[in-house]
């Protein structure tokens, strides 16, 4: 698996342009409504080290550490300007970065800040949220560490996404579920950067696998577990129609059940009648 | 008919299970379902005294949502909005692909071939809404409404809030995969029995209600998203 297709990481640019937000996301991916979080990958920011998002204006996310990722944000299709303060900065100050993004119905979205210090920027990710083959999971890379132009990810010792530019994110790619040992290595000489004994690739789940650092950070590969999906088991058997009042052969046989058993306690009713009044 | 089931089991329930014996449901290809991931004892030492050591964090949830849980299996679920409480028991796969069901009609069970409650992705659990002779543990899903809490009890006593967003309808024939079993960015729950019109022929009801619930953030609600 020597995939080298890395998807574009599309750098937004700084615009201005309005539309509404709702909202937070829930437990479904519902197909009228896009999905988007924001990541936070870029170390050596000054003060305190947190973000605060602006969506559309409106404080939207508070608290975004460095190596975190925002809850998802359910929101109208369309186009949002996304804006990244330090966090305490006023909401009139400029923005860390600012970026307008178009996205579209039924999709998932990562706005992720990449860089450090005096050149941070935003790239917009697509988050394929599809779930994989029964007994599978996906996952990807996203290299996010500056300075190190190229990386590779190697899983169980084979190479799953080689040549990874800084900034950007490859394609998912699907690996058989289970413990897996991970590691992030400069390409062509193969040094280690990160490593991951033991990653868990449960299946059903989606992963992306994060190498982060930089300036006074040490390498590390963060495991941001972005969905996760169950065994597709179609139609359940839930019911045995004990309670079910549609016709049928068993139906009718439960009426006139019904009505011979009225009959006999109308019956006895009037026998007992009798007997009271006798 | 008699309204409500509240029927507590105080033994453990042994967890039969009805394989396809009412055979309604739809046929899906058999799939296999991975086993829980185990924890290794140790790191294996490296051959490389050069290379870092440990550093991956995993994030399973974003930023100021859900606190992170061990992994345990559920064992009970309770529902008060409609006086359910149950045992829950493993419910796999059928040979033909299809989810197994509690062979007890007043006993609900978890899907392992999902997420455990409370971790991401959607948790099924599904019981039967009547049995031969009347209501079964899930006859009153169809009263819930979005508000209702559930509650899973796992093995470790810990409890895992939901709160229910929606109910729908859909046959068994054309279950939407994502309605149920697709992919969440939140721990979500599933809660699923019957409904819809009684095929006598096939000793099967057409539909399946499902009730989707996530899980309720820990700190009162998901503060740190929004305002």
């Amino acid at each position: 698996m020597f995939r080298r297709r890395l998807a574009a990481a599309a750098l937004v640019a700084l615009t201005a342009t309005l539309f509404a937000v709702s909202g937070v996301a829930s437990g479904a991916q519902s197909g009228d409504q896009a999905l988007v979080r924001v990541a936070h990958f870029a170390p050596g920011l000054l003060k305190g080290d947190v973000y605060v998002i602006y969506v559309n204006g409106r404080l939207e996310l508070k608290g975004v550490p460095f190596k975190t990722v925002s809850d998802y944000l359910k929101v109208k299709p369309g186009k949002f300007k996304v804006e990244v303060r330090e966090a305490g900065e006023p909401a009139s100050s400029p923005p860390v970065v600012a970026a307008t993004v178009s996205l579209e119905a039924g999709k998932a979205y990562t706005v992720a800040v990449f860089g450090q210090l005096t050149s941070v920027k935003a790239a917009l990710l697509t988050d394929d949220l599809s779930p994989p083959a029964a007994g599978r999971s996906k996952v990807r890379l996203i290299q996010a560490i500056p300075g190190e132009s190229a990386v590779d990810l190697v899983t169980g010792g084979d190479v799953l996404v080689s040549n990874a530019q800084f900034p950007s994110a490859s394609d998912y790619q699907e690996v058989p579920a289970g413990s897996v040992d991970a590691e992030v290595r400069k390409t062509g000489s193969g040094e280690v950067l990160a490593r991951a004994d033991n990653l868990k690739l449960p299946s059903g789940s989606i992963s992306s696998l994060v190498a982060v650092g930089g300036i006074g950070e040490k390498p590390e590969l963060l495991d941001i577990h972005d969905a996760a999906a169950a065994v597709s088991a179609g139609g359940v058997a839930t019911g045995a129609g004990g309670t079910s009042t549609s016709s049928g052969p068993d139906g009718r046989r439960f009426a006139l059940l019904l009505i011979g058993g009225g009959l006999v306690a109308a019956a006895g009713y009037v026998v007992q009648q009798r007997r009271s009044s006798g | 008919m008699t309204r409500g089931s509240r029927i507590r089991r105080g033994v453990v329930v042994l967890s039969l299970v009805v394989t396809g014996a009412a055979g309604c449901a739809a046929g899906r290809p058999a799939a296999h379902v991975a086993p829980p991931a185990t924890r290794a004892a140790a790191a294996p030492a490296t051959s490389r005294p050069a290379a870092p050591t440990r550093t991956t964090r995993v994030i399973d949830f974003p930023v100021g949502s859900w606190r992170r849980l061990p992994l345990s299996p559920p064992v009970r679920v309770e529902i008060p909005a409609i006086v359910v409480s149950s045992p829950l028991v493993p419910l796999g796969l059928n040979p033909d692909g299809t989810m197994q069901v509690p062979g007890d009609f007043q006993v609900a069970g978890w899907f392992t071939g999902g997420p455990q409650p409370g971790q991401l992705g959607p948790a099924v659990i599904a019981g039967h809404v009547d049995s031969r002779t009347g209501p079964a543990v899930f006859y009153r899903l169809r009263d819930l409404r979005p508000g209702d809490q559930i509650r899973v009890v796992r093995a470790d006593r810990l409890v895992v809030r939901f709160e229910v967003e929606s109910l729908a309808s859909y046959s068994k024939q054309a279950l939407p995969d994502e309605a149920v079993y697709g992919a969440t960015t939140a721990p979500a729950l599933r809660l699923i029995t019957c409904a819809g019109t009684f095929d006598r022929a096939r000793h099967s009801y057409r539909d399946n209600l499902v009730v989707s619930a996530v899980r309720v953030a820990d700190g009162g609600g998901r503060a740190e998203a929004g305002r």
